[in-house]
Formats: C-alpha cells, structure tokens, sequence
C-alpha cells in the first residue's frame, strides 16, 4: 500500500479493477487480436460489407449467448435453448405458411414465435422455482418437451419463408445493416434492465440465492425473469435462423445452447453466477466464430478443423480462467 | 402502554427438533434488549422469525397493537423491522453500494436507480466507520476485497441505511474487534435515543452490561425470564442460562516440562512477519491480541496452509515441510476452526464419516469395515460425551457444541502432538466450552500440546499457560504467571 | 410412531422410487403388451441397459465430487473407446489385452486432463468436459478415417453377448462391476474421501485430504469406465459405423445419476441407486417404443416423466423454511 505513492502515475491505474469492472474488456482485446490475424491473412475480411455479411450469419448464435447469459447470471442454465430454438422455428414457418406469406401472416408468425419462446423461457423458471428443481437436468428435460412439440408441429425439415423474410435480415437501414439496429436493440434493452437495478439482483441471486433473499430481493420472480428474457432472445435467435435459412427444420438449432454456454464463459461469464455480462458473451460469440473462420482462411486441413477448434476453446477458457483467478486474489 | 413488538407462544419445529417450544417476548420502543442463553437454545430461530426469515408453527406476534403476518424479511423490513444476520448476507461479486442497496426500492425517477444519490448516501454511511475502515474502501469496492470484520460493518450499514424502527442485531458483534465495537455500540445507542428498539444478540456478558436496558433468557427453546440490567447480576443471568450456578474456575498453575516440542524461528508468511516461539510437551499456548493481527494465519501457515512462507519449523527436532494441511496431518498436527460450517464440518454425511475421515487418511487404510470402523469411533466419542442417537445419522442434526466436539473427535482419532485451533468456542454454548476447558487440560496432561486463539479474551486468559500477543502479524509480547490479566493483554495488544 | 417415520422415509428414498417405477412400468407395459415383462425382454433391456450402467458409474463419482462436477464427455469416450479398441484389436484375439490396455490408458488420461483444467486451472466442468468432447471426436474421426471400424474379436464377442443360463455376460459383468463399485464407494479411503469433500471441500483439505488430486482422479476414472464401457459395447455392435455412436450417453448418464437419487450438488448417493435408475430409464424407453406412440409423442412423455421424477424427490431445500 505505502509503495504506491512513489510510483509513476500509470503504474497507479488498477488493471484488475479495470477488469472487474468491465468482465467483457478481456473479449474486446481478443476479438481485435483474431481479427488483425484474420486481417493480415485477408485483407478483405476486414471490409466494411464482409464484416456485415458475417455478423448477420453470427447474429443467431450472438442472440442465443446474450439471452443465456441472464440465465447464468443467476447461477442457473438453460440447456433446453436448443430444442426451443427448433419449436419456435417451426411453428414461425407454419405459421408463415398458413397465411400464405402475407404481410400480416409474417408480423402474426413472427409475434407468435417471440411469445412462444418467451413462454417457454417463463415455463422453465416457473418449474424450477415453483417445484425447486434442479436447472441443468430440468431443463434438459424440458428440452426433450420442446423436441417432442417440434415433431409434433413439423414432422421433417420443410416448408419455406417468403424472401421478403431473407431481404429483411440482410437488408440495410440507412446504410447500416438491419443485424446492426437488433444488435444495438438488445444492448438498449440490457441498459434499461441495468437501470432499474435489475442485473444487479440477478447477479446477487446467482452470488449467493440465500443472501439475496434475506435483502429482499423476490428471489423466484427474478429467476423466471431471467429464464423469461432467455427464450425472448433465443425467439429472436430463431428467427435470425429463419431469415438464414429460409425454411423450417424440427432440426433447427441443435447444439446452439452448448455454444451459447461457452461463448458467455469465454465472454467472461461465471459459470456458477453472478459475474459477467450478457455484452462479454456478444464478445464470446464472436470469438467463437472467428475462431472457425482463422481456421478455415489460414487453410487448416479439414480433417484438424474441428481438432483445433476445440483445443482453442479450451486454451481460450483455461486463459480466462486463470485470469479470473489472478482477478479475485485479494491485494492484500 | 402497548409494547412495540410481543411475541405470544411462538413454536418451531425442525424435521424432529423443536427449536423453540414456548417463545414469549415483549420488546418497548426505544430500549437495548438482549436476548441471551447457550448455543442452540432458539435464541436466533426466535429472531428469525421475527423478521420472516422463517415460518412459526404456532403462536402470535404483535408490532404495535396488531398481528403481523408476513411472508419475507423483504415486507417485514418494509414494515420497519430489519435483522442483521450471524451469517453474512453479502453478495461477493456486487459492489459495497450495490450490496447496501439490495433489495431496496429504486427511489429515482420511473423507479430507475438513482445511483448517484445511492453513492451520496453509501459514502455518508461509510463515514460512520472511517476510522475502523481500511482507506482505500469506496462505494464501488467490491465485497470480495473486503475483510471480515469490514463486511460485517457494511452488513450494518445496509441495514441502517433502511431506518428500521426493530433493529435485530444477531451476534453482529463476534467478528468486530474492540474499537469497531465501539463505534458500533455508539450507533446502537444514539438510535435508541431516536426512539428505536434494538434487539441483541450476543454471547458476551461484558456487552450485556454495557449497553443493554433488558435482556430475555432462552434456554431449551424456552423463553425462561426477562429482567432489568441495572438490578440483575451476571451470576443471575447465567443461572438461568445453564439452569444451574456455574463454579468459576481458577486459572490454576500447572507444571509444563521444559521439553521443546515444536520450534518456529523466524516465520514470516501472507499477514505474518519474523514470528519466534517454542511450544512445550504439554502446553497450551495461547494467541491473542486485538482480533484478526495474524492469529488465524499463523494457525493455518502451521498447518501447511500457506504457499509463500520463509523460516524453519521444528517439530520434536525434525524440520516441518508445511506443504499441505495432508503433509502436517502426517507429521501430527491438527486443526479445528471456530467456523465450522465453513472450515470443519461434512453437512449430509454421517457422524461415522465425519469422525473417521482424518485417521483413515492418516492411517492409509485403504479399505475398511464400517462395523469396526465405528468400534475404533465410539470410545473417542464417548470420551467427549457426544449425545447422539446413531452413528449413522447426519451431523447436520446435532447442534453447533456437538458437532464441534464431532470434530475434535476427528483429530483425537489420530493422535495429534499438536492441537491447533481458531477460536474453537465460536458460538458454542457455555456447558460444552466448559467441557472442552476440561478436555484440553486431560490432553495436556497426556502430553499433547495446544496452540490455540480465542475472540474471548477472558477465556484465553483462563486457559493457557502462557499467551503470545500478537500485533500486526508480530509476536509483541508473551504473558505467563502473574501477567496474564487483561490488564497486560491490553497494554501489549494496544501498543 | 417410530415405525411410520421409518416407513414414510423409506418411501422418500430415491433408490425405492425409482425400483417402484420399474415394476410399475412392466405391469402396465405387460398388461397393454403381453410379452413386455417377459424374462428374455427383461433381459434383453437390462443388456442394453448395462453399458449406460457402467458409462453412468464414471458419472457418479465426478457428481459425487461436488463443486458442480459433471462429465459430458464421456458419450465421445464411449465412442473412443470402441474405435480405439476396434482399431488396434482388429478382429483378432492376440491384439485384445494390447487394445485393451489402450483403452484404458487413453481414456484415462483424456480424463485426467478434464480433471486438470477443472482443477488446476479453473475451467467449469461443464464447458471443459464439452470442449473436450469435441477433441475427443475428432480423434475418433482421425482414428476411423471416416470408414467403419471392423473389429470386435471372437473372444469379446463371446464375453459379451454369450449366454449363460440364457444370460448374456455382459449383464454378469454388470452384476460383478456394481457390487465392486458399491463396495468400492463405501469401504475405500477414496470412496469416503469423495463423499466428504463433495460435502465439503474445504473442510475436507483441512482434514489432510488432497482434495485436488481427488477430484481429478475421478475425472480420470469416469473417462475410464466410459472407455471401459465402449470397449464392451464394441463386443455387442460387432463393428462401428457410426462416430456419433455414444452420445445419448452424455446426458442419459447424467439424468440416471439424478434419477438415482445423486445430489447434483455432491456428496450425497450412491451406485445401487444410480444402477436402479439406469435400469428405469431402459425400461421407460422401452415402454414407449412398445406402446407404438409416434416419435414426438414419446419424447414428450419422456420429458413429462423425468420432471415428475425429479419433482419426486430431487427438489431443493425451500428457502424461507
């Protein structure tokens, strides 16, 4: 402590503080790292129109980790992200189909694919508050619900989505592109959640649930709220995929919610609650993808692609971990 | 006049214990009121449900006039009664600021966070304890880096902030040391002159007489009496605590060899610096000083728990390694911690698995019978006079004294040279640390030596042969014979 | 009044559910098809329930070892382990110790370095063991070559599938496994050091364990059995064609573990249960296959049942008691 006032005044900025304050700054750091690699390999990846291709097509996975990342935040998981990701699909498509692609059957699909997705967010925290279950093996098993209805609603991969839907998503709003205005859309809404002091009591649910609930905090409302956002962004993740894909898929989004959890770990995100950032996970989304494509531009043989992918998560976790640890030491 | 809080016939029950048979309580406006009586007698199962933390089974509370019924601390502080937990209730990961105003309502406009207000009110709060703080804390310290006994101020303050008119202060005071008491009780005093009611919880008698108007007596669950501390006496107080008058035992001299059990020289580790000492075949030393100068760690870093310590270690003239608490188990050191839950204790398992773990592992038993392993268990649980119905029941069901007197059991199975421990009596009730009092000096007498610290002082002065005072991780003076009277605790400790 | 307390908390105990459930399941599964409780349709189920058994016993220890763990690799090792062992073998009984010993090697260390990161450097289990997963995949595909895998020899073939007594051996070595497992977790230093520090962990380093090298040796173990388990999966398939072979292994562990009455949060259940809940999740599966239900029906009935099975007995402690 005494030795600090004889150092130079930039010896004196807390850089673990600056950590702690910010868990995502380590995830900027990074994706600017891989994108000078990427950058030096192919100048073009770094243009402005490819930048915006690509992040259209990282836009599902960048919702699934924003919306996962609340549920983490209070210490919880939601494994079933996948197969709703897959209901929602369908039942947009059907729906979609139903009206035979008119305007007013596009906005009634695409309404009723965030409801449904909400709904089903609202249904997991509702079974593990109200019947106090476990959240990684109940929402495994809701997750084999959301499958079953998938199948239910759409026997096998079909049915197609107007272009207008394709246009949509990969269409321009003075001159910015539309993935940027969602984007931007989810980080607003994160803000006006930080505002009203919500984030700060999903982090004291995921810190310490006992503790929270003896500050008054309505530990079970906040907990469903939490699973609630998560399936309103992965309905938006979904509908990313549509706007990909243009058809339906029982299928659709399998394995996304293993990835949407990994990418708000390398985002930063404690795995056991109540630090992180759904804005860090945005950043460990990304990661995730530039990863494949540094693979794919500096021509790794297929056959290592999938090697290296996971031996970098796991260096990229390992870092972050120890960094982690090193955060926490106490000074003193 | 109507009382500002009663309490009528309040039972609990836990699973099959009941935890409170017969709560009665009447608390006035602007009175001190202790609540006192032995560990595990329902002292804070009654406050918790005071503030709604946890269900009553049967009876009536009255808050000024009227029956309350609520659901959650959360409305019972909205209606102005508000606890300050034993166990921490702070988020880790949260900031100071966020953490005093969890929970609270957003005051700001549209119910937005007025964060700016909340800083103003936070700094204006931290003030109170400035000088008891370390000076680099702010609001936007995260918890983690705080100490203990910082949090437990910043725990008060949380609830301060919140002006409740019922304030439950449970054992708030263990973890504090004697200034930041002080500055605490200063508060507790200037608010009951506003006209608000403080209960206290508290297992030492000293703070009883000092602030407290009331105090009521719990025993066994059962609310046996209130009475006025200007007229009551300490030894009245106590007996209806235990039932029964307590003889006050005399520090009596014994005879310690001069045989050198274990030697430090020029230990310095994490909170330590240059610490000497011999420790004798037989002794109980004693460490002490204001709290948290380096007593815990100099009892962890001898139980290998320390990576970065430089000096030698001598046990019986061989040179200690100290690379895992595993290695010094080995070499016949133990170590028993006043927190058990945290430091000692294996929740859902079995009292045979919470006894024999240590001695399986020292032995290299590699695979037991369970019949005779509790064969080689009960002699020892029985010298400790364990009250249990089967070995095979889960420690969680025992209370705080027996699950301690479970983990000394644990080391004595594996025959240690050398007892280390943290404040063993934390929140332990009075009988069964009279017990232990008995059990260390049986030990010593068998040879085993003691190095152990206490929060009490009274307590360590009492049971030691000799007691080092230690300052900011230095060892600034060793009291024996005559000189072990707080007097000269103080004097040392203070310097 | 003793007794009814006895009564009522036998009732409660997850192992007791779960066989409950069983029975039930066969009653009803014979009544609405005769035939579905018949020895050989037993016997059958309990052989394909066995390698979920021994995959789930590698589960159970890392469960036990508290501190969230949990090991979702071990549907890749499963994998592994039968092409590993398929490709050094190579239908030959005189390369079945060498492949064998391979196996086992391999797969344990895959599990040692789950136990590291998680341990030494701090990943969380769920992610280390998924990252994992996906290296251990794609060794499997370096491996095959992309082309299936011939070779299981005579010897394992007749080990497994062989009947005694019209029972296959690999229902036999179950048996014999599970009564070495049980005995293992209660009678071993190791056994009670797992309990006890998935109780707590600190608690348990202050009583002098290693808790560190504990807790990566049931990693290591895990990743074994599930190597074990490929292995002798090896010996019923014959021969693999398909990489993604042992991935329903990854969650149905998990979920047979949970099912057993093995606290998520460590420390508490043991083997015969998690063995009774292997044997419930086959049957299940069974029962619904049998009752000609189309596919999405039975996955919805199949989730209906593990929440009411986890709403049974694996709740959580209520916050305000």
């Amino acid at each position: 402590m005494n030795t600090n006032s004889t150092k130079p005044r930039w010896l004196k900025i807390d850089w673990k503080e600056r950590f702690r304050k910010t868990p995502y700054l380590l995830g900027i750091v990074i994706v600017i790292l891989l994108m000078i690699l990427l950058g030096i390999r192919n100048p073009k990846y770094l243009r402005f129109m490819s930048l915006s291709v690509k992040l259209k097509s990282w836009m599902p996975l960048l919702f699934a980790a924003f919306g996962q990342t609340f549920v983490i935040l209070t210490g919880g998981i939601d494994l079933s992200q996948g197969t709703m990701i897959a209901l929602v699909n369908v039942i947009v498509v059907q729906l979609v189909m139903y009206f035979e692609g008119s305007v007013q059957g596009i906005i009634i699909a695409v309404s009723a694919g965030i409801l449904v997705g909400t709904a089903a967010g609202i249904i997991n925290g509702l079974l593990l508050t109200r019947l106090r279950l476990q959240a990684l093996i109940t929402t495994y098993a809701t997750g084999v619900i959301w499958k079953g209805l998938a199948l239910a609603v759409m026997g096998e991969p079909g049915g197609k989505v107007p272009m207008s839907f394709y246009h949509f998503f990969s269409g321009k709003f003075l001159y910015i592109p539309v993935a940027v205005y969602l984007l931007g859309f989810s980080i607003l809404l994160y803000f006006f959640l930080l505002k009203r002091g919500i984030i700060t009591e999903l982090k004291a649910v995921g810190g310490s649930t006992m503790a929270a609930f003896e500050s008054g905090v309505n530990v079970n409302s906040k907990k469903v709220m939490a699973y609630g956002i998560c399936g309103f962004f992965t309905a938006l993740a979904t509908l990313a995929i549509i706007g990909e894909t243009i058809s339906g898929s029982p299928l659709a989004g399998a394995g996304y919610e293993l990835e949407a959890i990994s990418s708000a770990a390398i985002g930063g995100a404690s795995l056991s609650g109540g630090f992180g950032s759904p804005i860090g996970s945005l950043f460990g989304g990304v990661i995730t993808r530039l990863i494949n494509d540094i693979i794919f531009f500096y021509g790794i043989d297929v056959k290592y692609q999938q090697l290296m992918q996971g031996v970098i998560i796991i260096l990229a976790l390992s870092f972050g971990s120890l960094l982690a640890k090193s955060l926490s030491r106490r000074d003193k | 006049m109507v009382p500002l809080l009663e309490l009528r016939g309040v039972t609990k029950r836990f699973g099959g214990v009941q935890a409170l048979s017969q709560g009665d309580f009447v608390l006035n406006k602007g009175e001190i009121h202790f609540l006192v009586g032995a560990n595990g007698c329902g002292k804070s199962t009654l406050s918790k449900i005071i503030v709604c933390a946890l269900e009553k089974d049967s009876g009536e509370i009255f808050y000024k006039g009227k029956a309350l019924n609520l659901s959650s601390p959360a409305e019972a502080r909205r209606a102005g009664i508000a606890v300050v937990f034993q166990e921490l209730s702070l988020i880790p990961d949260l900031t100071v600021q966020e953490n005093m105003f969890l929970g609270s309502k957003n005051q700001g406009m549209l119910g937005f966070v007025d964060s700016k207000s909340q800083k103003k009110m936070c700094e204006k709060a931290l003030a109170r304890f400035k000088a008891v703080l370390s000076k680099d804390i702010c609001p936007e310290t995260p918890v983690t880096r705080l100490s203990t006994d910082e949090r437990q101020i910043i725990e008060i303050l949380k609830v301060l902030i919140r002006e409740p008119e019922v304030l439950i202060l449970d054992e708030a005071t263990s973890s504090l040391h004697t200034t930041q008491v002080e500055i605490l009780f200063n508060i507790v005093r200037e608010l009951r002159d506003e006209g608000c009611s403080i209960i206290l919880i508290s297992h030492k008698m000293k703070e009883l007489f000092e602030i407290g108007d009331r105090a009521t007596i719990i025993r066994n669950g059962e609310t046996v009496a209130t009475v006025d501390l200007k007229s009551a006496t300490h030894d009245e107080i106590v007996t209806h605590m235990v039932g029964e008058e307590l003889s006050s035992s005399k520090n009596e001299e014994r005879e310690i060899s001069e045989n050198v059990l274990l030697d430090v020289r020029n230990l310095s580790a994490h909170g330590l610096k240059d610490i000497n000492f011999t420790l004798n075949r037989g002794e109980i030393l004693g460490l002490s000083g204001l709290q948290g100068q380096g007593q815990s760690e100099l009892l962890l870093t001898l139980f290998g728990n320390s990576s970065d310590f430089r000096g030698e270690v001598v046990l019986d003239n061989k040179s200690l390694g100290l690379k895992s608490p595993g290695h010094c188990v080995r070499d016949g050191l133990s170590y028993i911690s006043g927190d058990r839950k945290k430091y000692g204790v294996f929740q859902i398992r079995s009292i045979l698995e919470n006894t024999a773990l240590a001695y399986i592992r020292k032995k290299r038993v590699h695979l037991f019978s369970r019949k005779k392993l509790k064969i080689s268990v009960l002699p020892i649980l029985e010298r400790l006079s364990l009250v249990y119905d089967s070995l095979d029941q889960s420690i969680s069901n025992l209370s705080g004294g027996n699950q301690q007197k479970v983990i000394i059991g644990r080391w004595l199975m594996t025959e240690p040279k050398i007892l280390l421990m943290d404040d063993p009596t934390k929140g332990v009730d009075i009988k069964t640390k009279e017990e232990l009092y008995t059990l260390m000096k049986e030990l010593c007498d068998a040879g085993v030596s003691i190095l152990w610290n206490s929060s009490e002082d009274q307590e360590i002065l009492k049971n030691t042969d000799r007691v080092l005072v230690l300052n900011e991780g230095r060892i600034v003076d060793e009291l024996r014979g005559d000189r072990l009277s707080e007097y000269e605790l103080y004097k040392a400790a203070m310097a | 009044m003793n007794l009814n307390i006895n009564i009522f908390s036998k009732f409660k105990n997850p192992t007791v559910i779960a066989a409950g459930i069983a029975v039930l399941l066969l009653i009803i599964g014979e009544m609405s098809a005769p035939g579905f409780a018949s020895f050989p349709q037993i016997i059958n189920m309990l052989t394909v329930a066995s390698f979920l058994g021994i995959v789930a016993a590698g589960q159970n220890l890392v469960v036990l070892s508290g501190q969230g763990g949990i090991d979702l690799s071990v549907g890749k090792v499963v994998t592994l382990g039968a092409i590993l062992g398929g490709a050094i073998a190579n239908g030959m009984d005189s390369g079945i110790i060498v492949a064998f010993a391979a196996v086992i090697m391999a797969t344990f260390f895959v599990g040692i370095l789950n136990g590291i990161g998680v341990t030494l450097i701090g990943i969380p289990p769920l992610i280390m063991t998924l990252s994992m997963g996906i290296v251990v995949e794609s060794i499997s595909r370096f491996i095959t070559g992309g082309l299936a895998v011939k070779g299981a020899t005579p010897f394992m073939l007749k080990v497994v599938t062989g009947r005694f007594l019209g029972i296959p051996g690999i229902v036999y070595i179950w048996i014999i496994f599970a009564v070495i497992f049980i005995l293992f977790q209660n009678n071993s230093r190791y056994g009670l050091s797992l309990y006890t520090m998935g109780s707590n962990s600190e608690a348990a380093r202050l009583s002098g364990l290693n808790v560190k090298w504990i807790r990566i040796l049931s990693y290591g173990l895990s990743s074994m059995l599930a190597g074990l388990a490929g292995f002798l999966y090896l010996g019923y398939l014959g021969s693999i064609y398909n990489i993604s072979l042992g991935n329903k292994y990854n969650l149905s562990s998990v979920v047979a573990v949970v099912v057993g009455g093995v606290s998520l949060a460590g420390g508490k259940g043991g083997y015969l249960g998690v063995a009774v809940g292997c044997i419930l999740l086959q049957f299940l599966e069974s029962f619904l296959t049998v009752q000609s239900i189309p596919s999405w029906g039975r996955e919805i009935i199949m989730g209906i049942t593990l929440l009411v099975l986890l709403t049974a007995y694996a709740r959580e402690t209520k916050l305000r008691q």
